[in-house]
């Protein structure tokens, strides 16, 4: 057996230290390029969304490595990423891969866990009671890692913005990533972090005031930077704070709905967009609009609005949103994400999207 | 007085029944469907949403200016199975984009939910929105609920073998604008059609129910009766070819097309079958070039 995953930003850190720490071989995407978006689209439509054709790209990429058992990230309806197992595995079955596959549940509940009773019975014949046994040491260490990773993410978006040499945060976090993700344990994985935070809050600082905007919208294109045109480090070059509305271990907690602290503020964030929806849409739709309207009270300098094109919640989130840029007179940049061949004009757009920013912050524009 | 309910929004089965509901209990509504040709409003831009969607939000606009009241459910799921996530926000993006083009003027918009497994929910809620409206309104109106319903349409069990089946979504293969005119092109050469709307919703539910994998249930409405139509008529009747009819970026089709084409590919000697992208545009030619061709290819079938 020789499992594989989807990329999504730093989440294979995740995956790899389970997999790594239980003992189960395993199977690293390739980094998304345009390859594996070709792959995707070539057996889709013109309508299929850009996660699905990207995962689809990386899967046909790891079988072709070797793998065998496909583990994807499940989710509920009304969006499409509930139906991307069900696709995909006709898609691979088409194309003549062999392969297993099994569904981690968005929700972790009974009716998740009968579901899924099917699928992990047959992957179970092939684990040891050793690989049983070091499973849960494998989850916190994964669990771990993501936070490290997480936080060094975090650090350096704010660094960025305010470095001499933008160049450097980036350099320093692709060699802490690194660290974290081969990194023997938790203890080694903490000192490689804390190393690495304190690389980067070390770096030379320019003096300029940065400016601070909420990146919002649909999870997948929020997280994964080749999906996302790596706007966060093209915003954070400009000068530009970026906070993720999403990230793997939130999503993780928002699934799995134990957190009392998690569900009162997804219960918060709904009550605030109620101005605008009256009805949760399904999927980030929501909190979309209500981290954007969040910010706009919290006295961030802007709001961008990422999504893949053709994203059936999402649309409806860029219509909301444009209403509230309009109502209150406040920047928002709408990103629809399909093809990458567009580098130029996410750069040209994003310099415009800055120069408005500056304007209103020093007063020199309404 | 005079009710606004978008045309596209009268084709799905439900909704239709909803609105019959209400004029049975509520005799002073008078509806209004259609926009009106002079009274044009500004587009709404509506991002990269499908087109049945901008059209559907922009008729409710030009409705809002000659309506007192504009009825627009909210319909979540239909049958028991979930409608897509465009239907859960229209209320609101009509709201939205009607205070956006005239502040002062507002046309109030009720959006009952709809979340419907079966007739006697429908009645409750038609009842509840009755009640609301005669008392919001000042309408006069009945408490008797029971209006004949129409008895299921038999019309599908006639022979098809020399007509074309259209599938779809029911407001793709009604509304002409929407369908860039398919169905009317197929009629010009003398061709009947059936639609899937014309199969009962339970027979298409049962079809698709037989695709539903272990874990992985469709779980869309629309997804079941584009299946189960699919099934219907590639396995129990089969006509002369079969149309799906898909709205440009509908993400519920962009998906089913890539089940529906594996299904396909896996069938010995299945009818012809084509797809056809509608999308905004207005004119047709292409249409009638690619449903030419696809008759070439019929009439090539029949004489083999």
């Amino acid at each position: 057996m020789k499992v594989t995953f989807p990329n999504l930003g730093s989440m294979y850190i995740f995956c790899k230290a389970i997999a790594e720490t239980a003992g189960i071989p395993y199977v690293l995407p390739r980094p998304t390029s345009i390859h594996t978006r070709e792959i995707g689209e070539y057996s889709t439509n013109e309508s299929t969304c850009l996660p699905l054709k990207i995962i689809l790209g990386n899967f046909v990429e790891a079988l072709e490595d070797g793998a065998d058992t496909i583990v994807m990230i499940g989710s509920g309806p009304p969006c499409r990423l509930g139906m991307y197992d069900r696709i995909i595995k006709i898609v691979l079955r088409d194309m003549g891969y062999d392969f297993r596959w099994l569904t981690i549940p968005g929700i972790f509940n009974l009716q998740a866990f009968l579901q899924n009773h099917e699928e992990a019975r047959i992957l179970r014949k092939e684990l040891s009671p050793s690989n049983y046994a070091r499973f849960p040491v494998a989850i916190i260490t994964g669990w771990k890692k993501m936070l490290w990773c997480e936080h060094l993410e975090k650090v350096a978006a704010i660094m960025r913005a305010t470095a001499f040499n933008p160049d450097e945060v980036d350099s320093i976090l692709a060699k802490g990533l690194n660290a974290i993700d081969t990194a023997d344990g938790i203890r080694s994985c903490a000192s490689a972090g804390s190393k690495a935070v304190e690389a980067i809050r070390s770096v030379k600082k320019s003096g300029k005031a940065p400016l601070k905007v909420v990146m919002v919208g649909e999870v997948y294109t929020v997280m994964e930077p080749c999906i996302n045109m790596d706007v966060e480090r093209r915003l954070g070059h400009l000068g530009v704070i970026v906070e993720r509305s999403s990230y793997f271990s939130m999503n993780i907690l928002r699934g799995a709905r134990v957190s009392r602290k998690v569900l009162r503020e997804r219960k918060r964030l709904l009550e605030l967009v109620k101005g605008y929806l009256q009805y949760d849409v399904g999927a980030e739709c929501n909190f979309s609009v209500a981290e954007a309207v969040q910010a706009i009270k919290r006295g961030y300098d802007g709001v961008v609005h990422v999504y893949p094109f053709s994203c059936m919640p999402e649309t409806n989130a860029a219509a909301v949103l444009s209403a509230v840029g309009n109502d209150f007179n406040f920047p928002i940049l709408p990103l629809v994400i399909d093809r990458q061949d567009m580098e130029l004009r996410i750069d040209t757009m994003l310099e415009a999207y800055v120069d408005i920013m500056r304007w209103r912050k020093d007063g020199r524009f309404l | 007085m005079r009710v606004g309910l978008p045309q596209e929004l009268t084709c799905i089965e439900w909704i239709d029944e909803f609105k019959t509901g209400l004029s049975y209990l509520i005799p002073d509504i008078e509806w209004i469907h259609t926009p009106s040709v002079k009274n044009r409003q500004p587009l709404f831009p509506g991002t990269d949403a499908c087109f049945p969607f901008k059209k559907m939000v922009r008729t409710s606009l030009n409705l809002s200016s000659r309506v007192d009241l504009l009825f627009i459910p909210r319909a979540v799921s239909l049958d028991g199975y979930l409608m897509c996530p465009n239907f859960r926000a229209l209320p609101d993006i009509v709201s939205i984009n009607i205070k956006r083009m005239d502040k002062d003027k507002t046309v109030p918009v009720i959006s009952p939910l709809m979340e419907i497994r079966n007739r006697r929910q429908l009645d409750s809620l038609i009842k509840k929105t009755a009640k609301e409206l005669i008392s919001g309104y000042g309408l006069h109106g009945s408490e008797n609920i029971s209006y004949g319903k129409d008895e299921q349409n038999v019309k599908y069990q006639r022979d098809i073998s020399h007509s074309i089946a259209l599938i779809g979504h029911p407001y793709l293969l009604e509304d002409k604008r929407l369908n860039n005119g398919a169905p009317e092109i197929l009629k010009n050469y003398d061709l009947r059609t059936i639609s899937s709307t014309e199969l009962p919703f339970r027979e298409l539910n049962r079809l698709s129910a037989s695709y539903d994998f272990y874990a992985k249930k469709m779980y869309w409405r629309p997804g079941r009766e584009i299946l189960g139509a699919f099934l219907y008529f590639t396995h129990i009747r089969r006509p002369a070819g079969i149309i799906q009819l898909v709205a440009f970026n509908c993400g519920i089709e962009a998906l089913l097309r890539i089940e529906l084409m594996s299904l396909y590919r896996q069938m010995k000697n299945p009818p012809p079958y084509m797809v056809i992208v509608c999308d905004e545009h207005v004119q047709r030619e292409h249409v009638v070039t690619r449903i030419e061709a696809f008759l070439d290819i019929i009439n090539g079938f029949s004489i083999k």
